[in-house]
Order: C-alpha cells, then sequence, then structure tokens
C-alpha cells in the first residue's frame, strides 16, 4: 500500500488521557469521536447537575463531511522510502486526539462540544464577566 | 482525476506540541483521506447568571 517508513529519533509524551491513542506503525483506518459537556462555573460547590447529550440540539445533529465522490486515480512514486524527524515533546493528548507515526489509510475525526457558564449574580460585576476575573 | 505524487527527501527537525485536543489529529507519515468534523456550541442561553450559593444547602 504505502513505501516510506517513519524514523523518529525520539518520542516524548507527557499525558493522555479519554480515549487518546499514540500509535507507532501502520494502520489502515482510524475513526475517534468525542463528545463532551463542559461545564464552566463560579462556585467551589456543584450540588447536583443531571445533564444528558439529548438534551442539547448539537449532539444529535448529523456530523458534515465534504463528500468524496470524485473517481480518483492516485499514483505515488516514492523516491525518497524515508520519512525523518528529529525529537518530538508531546505535552498532552486529550478527547479521542491521535497522534501517529507510520502510513495510514482513511482517518476520520468528530468533536462536538457544549460550553456552559454559570456566574454569580450576586457579584459586584455580574453582568460583565470579563471584569470579574480573579 | 488521475493525482501522481512525488515524494522527495522529506527531513523534520525537532517538534514540540504543547496539546492535542479534541479529536485532533497529529500524522508523521502518509495518508490516502482525512475527514475532520468539529462544533463547538455555547449559544447565548448558556451564559447563565444566577445566584451561586456558596454554603451547602441542610
Amino acid at each position: 500500500m504505502f513505501g516510506r517508513i517513519s524514523k523518529t529519533k525520539s518520542l516524548r509524551v507527557t499525558s493522555i488521557i479519554f480515549s487518546s491513542t499514540l500509535q507507532l506503525g501502520d494502520c489502515s483506518y482510524i475513526d475517534g469521536t468525542s463528545h463532551a459537556i463542559a461545564v464552566q462555573r463560579r462556585s467551589e460547590i456543584l450540588y447536583k447537575r443531571d445533564d444528558q447529550f439529548s438534551d442539547y440540539k448539537i449532539f444529535s445533529q448529523p456530523s458534515i463531511f465534504p463528500v468524496i465522490s470524485e473517481q480518483l486515480q492516485m499514483r505515488v512514486n516514492n523516491l525518497c522510502p524515508f520519512i525523518e524527524t528529529g525529537n518530538i515533546i508531546i505535552n498532552a493528548m486529550s478527547t479521542s486526539s491521535i497522534a501517529t507515526i507510520g502510513n495510514v489509510g482513511h482517518i476520520r475525526m468528530t468533536s462536538r462540544i457544549h460550553h456552559t457558564r454559570l456566574l454569580d449574580s450576586n457579584l459586584k460585576h455580574a453582568t460583565n464577566p470579563a471584569l470579574n476575573r480573579k | 482525476m488521475e493525482f501522481n505524487v512525488v515524494n522527495h527527501q522529506l527531513c523534520v527537525d525537532n517538534i514540540y506540541i504543547n496539546g492535542v485536543a479534541a479529536s485532533s489529529l497529529f500524522l508523521i507519515g502518509d495518508v490516502q483521506t482525512v475527514q475532520l468534523s468539529s462544533a463547538f456550541d455555547t449559544p447565548p442561553e448558556s451564559l447563565i447568571i444566577q445566584p451561586l450559593s456558596l454554603v451547602p444547602k441542610a
């Protein structure tokens, strides 16, 4: 399928969380999906929140991908059979992200995030949250 | 469509990435197709200004 070999001097990743993947080597298909409800709340205590993905429209809407309809005949000529890199340093990987060293056939990644802010109306500048930052 | 690719030498020096997040992709290598879709929603009704008490309810 592919001819090129990836050569990496060193690879350092500090943390990988929430279904993220560090992949070394070839792979034929990658399909990654992440759904997140992010709640930013200006209070130390959270009593209860029963948020469901079904409460928000963004998670039920279909993904819009550019359709690959054209018949494509691809010819690859690898004059140099190597891809060379030096040191790779990644601090953090999160929420279904992928770092791959190697050849991949097809990749499809989806991300949905709903962001909510809860601010305190008792504070002085409640109407202008920008002035209210510590 | 005919698509001809000639790969000459590819050499990268050091790479430093702080974060890869939310279905993002970092790839060293070759790929045939890539499809990425991302949706971020923060509508006006998601900014809720209400009294937030710090004392737990009895």
